[in-house]
């Protein structure tokens, strides 16, 4: 594992999966007055993807425990400690979330922490994560995903893999009125048009 | 215009909101509340549309979705709807329908010579007699039975509006609003169950909305609006009005259309017009009520004759008088409540034709007992009635109750079969196969207080089974008229041929019995010779009597002769709900490099590639495509050209089986593979064709990078899953796709060193250091950059992949690197262009028939290890002379152009299939050669170089000699990309 | 349709993509003779009734399970992992 870059990689300047798409503004129906949905493109946060190795589940669980105080997450469920977050991804797979650091500095982290335990890859830039807040997302969800949107069967902090419009997303239930929807980079600008026309009867608003 | 049959006070109508609307050109005015159907009787308008087949004059029967006969064009221009059922169009302000199937007028119609010539259009009709000559059938029948048959008109234009679908989830669906629906929504909802409650109209209450029935002493609409409040009060329950539960599925699955935008000329502004819901519930209560069923007479589709449900609907919901003299005729009580509720509506009640030897109850009406309507009289509507001992009764309302089909549908759809009840003397829901219950009048509970004691029952277990404490709710009294009584008449004898059991598709008693007698005695058969049924009212009202008539004709009872399976939908749902948001651009997901902006921005063509939009080109001033790809291949063979090479699929592995999995995957070898080299693998499938290729670079001692074709990554990375989780879960190994983490850039051409030299100042690019299939991790200014010595193009060339979001800006580097050199961007097609050249496969060739020796690939099969497809491979068919092999063409004449998809027969044969031996697979046109080359497959192609065969395009009418040559036209030694 | 996943609970069937009978098995790798292999990749019964099938749950968490299956009445028993099963027979082996 290559040590994390050290050297800010200032003099890129860099694009995101939604580009130009997502324009900050209001949308939709205007006369009920707050946005049922607000979007964000989350470009501030590094991910990894977490596989487990054959016959390893308890060692992986044990050195997520001892570094960073997290329970493995079962399927469905999501652990955080601090600023880092594990979700249920599928089998024998997580992925590792974290705010305020870079997807090298994170691998390495991982790496340094769970040995031989895991395969681990930086998704940071393979993923992007749409933040969905306000009052319509479960409504706007159900649009596009079969699975059960109902508090009951979707609960905070519940972490699940399912379909919206065809696509393969991860639905990551962070609050009651957040939800962050995580998937492949090259779909994001397709998935987001669809949430965004999905919107238009409640009304919604995009933020940088 | 006034509403002249408007009744002066009554009805569930806002006499205060006035709505105009326009039918056939005129102007008219309803009021809120009123369906289409209403407000036109209201007018006075009782002519609404031409039957189907013979263009007889037609009137509204029902007052709901089972409506046969009053369909109209619904709207103008794009957003026209035909075929929809003036009894179910909510009246808007600024409503605009008009009738169908008549030409010029309705009143006044040519085609309505049909009717004289009636004798002709018998069951079996268009079979019989469009049977030769067979090359009539499109110029001449098909367009004369287009113009005289039909229905409504499509608009032909796209439709303007949106649809969506949307998923709900629920423990208990109550199918049905009125007062068994209510009851059983009450108690499953005030037991915290989350239930939903769909009804088709656009208010909760059903039969009480059109009946008079009293509860508490009260009109029953007032506790239905009083249910409706406490439902829409509950946090845990939904209430979907213009609803309706069109389909029963697998697994308590089922299927809703929520009309959202109907209830105006277009949608609300941010709306769809329509919704599909899929709805997952846990128990299903059906209420969804019972279809009231016509007898059959002589003339009995005569406008002025209709049910006497829909009679009794008019008067008690909207307030409409829908005559002014009335005959009722029936089997049963319910004729003395229609002739009560007629005179308490001011119609004059002329006779109640009672087909019993007695009634159960006194009537002030003058009653025929023991008669029978025997044919209705007059031309356009109906002027009187004829008994059967000869009386003439002068009428413009023939009321008629034949009693009551309960709403099987949804329950037989689960592939139940309804059960006779000849107590009934109606179909029953058969014993559920899936969580569901039928009550109410869906289950032959006709009586209101029946219903409401069988939903509640129905909704207490329903939330029960969900895990709910529930107890029945608090049910109202009901006091209605008296029911039942039936005494089953299903048509009186008389001029058959004009006694209608279908008035959506003019199947009459005559037909039924046609079909009889020339062999079509099972129902399923006499169904589809007669038609009877497939209208898209699906027979809502003529399957039982049509049904009755034929067990009639063979001398059987109605249980003997069976029923047909009801299927989804229950009524017609628009094709454009089904689709959704998936039609025009986003019929399906598209996929965008993250170099898809950057190109924009540098003035590509894109064009579609499976889900992917791909650079095609980047033309500069006034060039097409071709012109800008031969300069881009041209350029970079020349000097160095770069493409977005993102879309490859990428697959990280990492773990101590790596290579073992590899091996398995692969039909060449990975055990000798170092770190920092990259090795071509092909990858088969296990019945020994060829999957799928790409190169695979170890990056470190259990760390590997496959890639794979655009195309089939999402399919190898499933392979891949199932051979490790299926077949091989001892191996220690851990992947995972990185396809989108990476941005790759392609640079290739002789100066392609000189350039990623400029951008990776520090590293050792020469030859010796990096060779061909060299792969290494370097740094790029902070950011971690992969590097691979692999070309497609045949010249020296590198793969860059540096994290997604920076794509752009290190192409942007790039570029500026490789200025001093030219450096041109080119795309997909240049690509093409330049492996073809090099003589390299793509899924053009590979297209599921090549094996890895047809494919020249024979070499690369390992005989020392086990792979996917490895013995399959090995099948004898396989290594036969004949198979084609893969081979390159160029035209004899250079000046012929070669087309992918022709095929390659012999010199000195005919144009047949006996003589082909193969096809051309990918065509360009070489600007480096100057002449248009092929890869194709030939009959043991390998063993023919030098050889002449014909290319035969017969699509195009084409025919060129063709060379057969290597497939490496381009630096067959490889001394350009080992540079 | 509703299939049951062994990790993610009941989802809907379009999550899931279908690959057939669960219960053939690949021959040994040192099986020489065609016939077998033949059996495995082209041969399968088509039973009215208990089926075992392979679906892959391709929207979701991407494994592949072994769902027990009526055919006729197209009620579902139960579900596994494959990769389970998979195991279980390599042990007994």
């Amino acid at each position: 594992m290559p040590e994390p870059a050290r050297q800010k990689p200032s003099q890129f300047q860099r694009s995101t999966p939604l580009g130009t798409v997502a324009a900050p503004g209001t949308y939709g129906r205007t006369d009920a007055g707050a946005p049922g949905v607000i979007f964000r493109e989350r470009r501030d946060i590094a991910l990894a993807s977490v596989v487990c190795h054959r016959k390893r589940q308890e060692a992986l669980s044990q050195a997520l425990t001892e570094s960073f105080g997290l329970d493995l997450p079962g399927p469905g469920r999501s652990a955080t400690a601090g600023d880092l977050s594990l979700l249920f991804a599928g089998l024998d797979r997580w992925t590792a979330v974290s705010e305020g650091e870079d997807g090298p500095a994170l691998l390495h982290r991982l790496a340094e922490a769970l040995g031989d335990t895991a395969g681990l890859a930086d998704q940071s830039h393979g993923l992007c994560v749409i933040e969905m807040r306000g009052p319509r997302i479960l409504d706007v969800l159900a649009k596009g995903t079969a699975a059960d949107m109902h508090p009951d069967a979707f609960p905070v902090g519940a972490s699940i893999a399912t379909g919206i419009n065809h696509l393969a997303v991860h639905l990551w239930r962070q609050d009651e009125a957040c939800v962050r929807i995580t998937l492949l980079r090259s779909f994001a600008r397709d998935l987001f048009e669809f949430l965004a026309t999905m919107s238009l009867e409640y009304g919604y608003g995009v933020e940088s | 215009m006034s509403q002249d049959f408007r009744l002066a006070e009554g009805g569930l109508i806002d006499r205060e909101r006035h709505l105009h609307f326009k039918f056939d050109g005129r102007r008219y005015t309803g009021f809120a509340g009123d369906s289409l159907a209403a407000a036109l009787l209201a007018n006075g308008v009782r002519l609404v549309g031409r039957s189907f087949k013979y263009h007889r004059p037609r009137g509204v029967v029902t007052c709901g979705s089972n409506e046969p006969n009053a369909l109209v064009e619904l709207r103008t221009g794009a957003r026209k709807a035909p075929n929809m059922p003036a009894t179910t169009i909510e009246l808007y302000e600024g409503l605009v329908a008009s009738s169908q199937n008549r030409w010029p007028s309705v009143n006044f119609d040519l085609l309505s010579v049909n009717n004289i010539l009636a004798p002709v259009f018998v069951a079996g009709f268009y079979y019989k007699t469009f049977m030769w000559p067979a090359s009539w059938w499109e110029p001449v029948y098909e367009r004369f039975i287009r113009r005289a048959a039909g229905l409504g008109r499509a608009s032909g234009a796209p439709d303007p509006d949106r649809y969506e679908r949307a998923n709900l989830h629920c423990d208990v669906l109550v199918v049905g609003g009125g007062p068994a629906g209510l009851a059983a929504a009450l108690t499953a909802g005030r037991a915290g169950a989350r239930v939903v409650i769909c009804d088709e109209g656009p208010r909760l209450g059903g039969s009480l909305l059109s009946e008079r029935i009293r509860l508490n002493g009260e009109a029953g609409w007032r506790w239905a609006g009083e249910a409706a409040l406490e439902l829409a009060g509950l946090p845990n329950v939904r209430v979907m009005t213009g609803t309706t539960v069109f389909g029963y599925y697998d697994h308590n699955t089922l299927g809703a259309v929520e009309r959202v935008g109907e209830k105006g000329p277009r949608p609300p502004e941010h709306m769809p017009r329509e919704r599909m819901w899929h709805i997952d519930a846990g128990q299903v209560v059906i209420a969804a009520g019972a279809l009231e069923r016509p007898i059959v007479f002589t003339n009995n589709d005569l406008p002025g004759v209709m049910l006497a449900s829909a009679a009794r609907g008019y008067v008690n919901r909207y307030a409409v008088r829908p005559g002014s003299r009335a005959v009722v005729f029936g089997n049963n009580e319910d004729i003395y409540a229609t002739a009560d509720d007629l005179t308490a509506g001011g119609v004059e009640v002329v006779g109640v034709v009672d087909s019993r030897a007695k009634a159960a109850q006194s009537s002030s009406h003058p009653v025929y007992q023991a008669q029978r309507v025997v044919r209705a009289l007059g031309w356009r509507s109906v002027t009187g009635v004829e008994l059967g001992d000869g009386t003439k009764l002068n009428c413009d309302l023939v009321a008629v109750a034949g009693g009551w089909n309960p709403a099987v549908h949804l329950s037989s759809q689960t592939g139940v079969r309804p059960v006779w009840n000849s107590e009934a003397a109606a179909f029953l829901p058969g014993e559920p196969r899936q969580a569901e219950a039928s009550v109410g009048a869906a289950a032959g509970y006709f009586a209101t207080s029946d219903a409401l004691d069988t939903g509640a029952a129905a909704g207490k277990a329903a939330a029960e089974a969900r895990g709910r404490k529930a107890k029945i709710a608090d049910l109202p009294v009901a006091e209605e008229p008296r029911h039942g009584g039936l005494e089953a008449l299903w048509y009186v004898p008389g001029r058959d041929k004009r006694s209608f059991i279908d008035l959506q598709h003019d199947v009459t008693v005559s037909d039924v019995k046609l079909a009889e007698r020339e062999g079509y005695r099972s129902v399923e058969h006499m169904k589809r010779y007669t038609t009877l049924g497939m209208a898209t009212d699906q027979g809502k009202t003529a399957n039982i009597p049509g049904l009755a008539i034929l067990a009639e004709a063979r001398g059987q009872d109605i249980p003997e002769v069976g029923t047909t399976v009801f299927r989804p939908p229950y009524t017609p749902v628009s094709l454009g709900v089904f689709a959704g948001y998936n039609r025009q651009q986003n019929f399906q997901p598209v996929r965008r490099s993250p170099l898809h902006e950057w190109g924009e921005a540098h003035g590509a063509v894109f064009m579609e590639a499976g889900p992917w939009m791909r650079i095609q080109a980047f033309p500069r001033d006034g060039e097409d495509i071709m012109a800008a790809t031969n300069r881009e291949v041209e350029a970079t063979r020349r000097s160095v050209g770069m493409c977005d090479v993102s879309t490859l699929g990428r697959i990280d592995l990492q773990g101590p089986d790596v290579a073992e999995f590899l091996n398995r995957l692969y039909c060449n070898g990975w055990k000798t593979l170092p770190v920092g080299k990259a090795r071509y693998g092909l990858m088969l499938r296990e019945d020994g064709i060829v999957f799928d290729d790409g190169t695979t670079s170890r990056l470190g001692e259990n760390h590997y990078l496959m890639t794979t074709t655009t195309g089939q990554a999402p399919l190898v990375m499933t392979h891949m899953e199932y051979c490790h989780q299926v077949l091989w879960p001892e191996l220690d190994v851990t992947f995972v796709s990185v396809s989108d983490q990476w941005a790759g850039v392609a640079v290739a051409g002789p100066k392609s060193r000189a350039v990623l030299q400029k951008v990776f100042p520090e590293a050792d690019l020469s030859n010796e250091a990096f060779p061909f299939l060299a792969a290494g991790e370097f740094d790029l200014g902070g950011l971690p950059a992969r590097l691979f010595r692999i070309t497609f193009s045949g010249e020296l060339g590198y793969e860059l992949n540096v994290p997604a979001d920076y794509g752009p800006a290190v192409a942007d580097m790039i570029l500026e690197a490789g200025e001093e050199f030219g450096i041109t961007p080119y795309g997909l097609e240049a690509l093409d262009v330049m492996r073809i050249e090099k003589g390299h496969v793509t899924h053009a060739d590979l297209d599921g028939r090549v094996t890895a020796a047809d494919a020249g690939f024979g070499k690369m099969m390992s005989t020392k290890k086990d792979y996917i497809g490895r013995r399959l491979a090995e099948r004898p068919a396989f290594s036969e002379a004949r198979r084609p092999r893969f081979v390159g063409l160029r035209p004899v004449d250079r000046n012929s152009r070669l087309h992918a998809g022709a095929h390659l027969l012999p010199q000195g044969t005919t144009d047949s299939i006996e003589h082909d031996e193969g096809y051309i697979s990918s065509a360009a046109y070489s600007p480096t050669l100057g002449h248009w080359i092929a890869l194709g497959f030939l009959a043991n192609g390998h063993e023919r170089l030098g050889e002449v065969v014909r290319m035969v395009d017969l699509v195009r009418g084409l025919e060129v000699p063709v060379e057969v040559v290597s497939q490496h036209f381009v630096d067959p030694e490889g001394e350009r990309q080992n540079a | 349709m509703r299939i049951p996943c062994p990790l993610c609970g009941d989802r809907d069937s379009g999550e899931f993509t279908y690959l057939g009978d669960a219960t053939v098995r690949r021959p040994p790798a040192d099986e020489t003779d065609l016939e077998p292999w033949f059996e495995f990749v082209y041969l399968r019964d088509n039973p009215k009734g208990w089926h075992k099938e392979l679906w892959h749950h391709g929207q979701g968490c991407r494994a592949w399970v072994a769902v027990e299956r009526d055919t006729l009445t197209h009620e579902v028993f139960g579900s596994q992992l494959a990769r389970e099963r998979a195991i279980a027979e390599d042990e007994r082996a």
